[in-house]
């Protein structure tokens, strides 16, 4: 026959020589249920981008004609990428990334392949040749966590760019 | 990133979600805990050494890993607390031959699961026949028949 009363557990008397803690128990699943609140609600933001490829995460920045698209937010030692849309219709292209950004994202890949890479006061400089709007892709690496901050110059027009990466 | 460092927040990542999971999933009892424990098995893998996959790193992922463990199972004996938030407590669910329901309904405990147990281990096919029934620590159902009279 139960002792106390309690909507929402029952409480009975038994002679097991149990360490049952009922109290314990009941604080745990409340503590397991706000819990499994949370990391479903950051499941949640986690699909729409939050820890990297999303909405909450893509970033769009159009200077003088030309847009720059990124992702804000990655993970360390997950690919993430820079897509440039240049306005130019063809010509010769620039994009100059700081050493210290470089440091922290290392490029794989760059589509199509730069004519020319030089260094340049502290920058990598990337010369394309480019004809008919065309789209640059430098595909990267985190090696590093934590913010991230640098300037791209894309023919000498500057692009702030603000990352996280997590660990 | 240290690969000590990355063992240590794998296993207290893995320790908290399966805590937080609930005992049921511990005793393996369905497909699905099965196939989860599988998955989870692989994608643990690439988080603890990378691409590393030198033996150096193997050995001190799996020296972190062990070492944790030794030292959650010394925290355990000296603080007793930590122990049963670690590993929770037993919990009886059928008292005197009744069901409790409210207490399988927070466990996830089916009655087909007690049923189960019972049958497995003393062969017996009715609830009237069983006197306790006990949610153990590690997910398991341990059944105490009712005497028989004689």
């Amino acid at each position: 026959m139960s002792k106390h009363a309690n909507a929402d557990i029952e409480y009975v008397d038994h002679p097991l020589q149990l360490d049952e803690d009922i109290n314990l128990h009941i604080k745990g699943w409340k503590i397991q249920g706000v819990a499994w609140i949370v990391i479903f609600v950051f499941l949640l933001l986690a699909a729409f981008g939050l820890f990297g490829t999303g909405l909450l995460s893509y970033r769009t920045i159009s200077k003088n004609g030309d847009v720059l698209e990124y992702e804000h937010f990655g993970r360390f030692q997950g690919q993430t990428e820079l897509e440039f849309t240049l306005n130019k219709e063809s010509g010769i292209t620039q994009i100059a990334f700081p050493q210290t950004y470089i440091d922290k994202l290392q490029i794989e890949r760059i589509i199509p392949l730069p004519e020319k890479t030089e260094m340049l006061n502290y920058n990598i400089v990337y010369t394309f040749n480019i004809t008919d709007h065309g789209k640059i892709i430098f595909y990267m690496v985190p090696q590093k966590t934590g913010a991230i901050e640098g300037t791209v110059a894309v023919n000498n027009i500057l692009f702030n760019l603000s990352q996280f990466i997590y660990p | 990133m240290n690969i000590v460092l990355r063992a240590f927040a794998v296993y207290i990542f893995l320790f908290i979600i399966v805590r937080l999971s609930g005992k049921k999933s511990l005793a393996e009892s369905s497909p699905f805990d099965f196939v989860l424990l599988l998955i989870i098995g692989e994608v643990t893998q690439q988080a603890l050494v990378g691409d590393d996959f030198s033996l150096t790193a193997s050995f001190i992922a799996i020296a972190t890993l062990v070492g944790i463990d030794m030292l959650f199972i010394l925290a355990k004996h000296k603080w007793k607390l930590f122990g049963k938030i670690s590993e929770s407590t037993p919990l009886l669910i059928v008292n005197k031959g009744q069901p409790l329901w409210k207490r399988m309904k927070q466990t996830q405990v089916e009655y087909e699961d007690i049923m189960e147990a019972a049958r497995l281990t003393h062969g017996i096919y009715s609830m009237d026949k069983i006197e306790y029934a006990v949610l153990e620590k590690d997910g398991s159902i341990s059944i105490i028949p009712k005497e028989e009279k004689k």
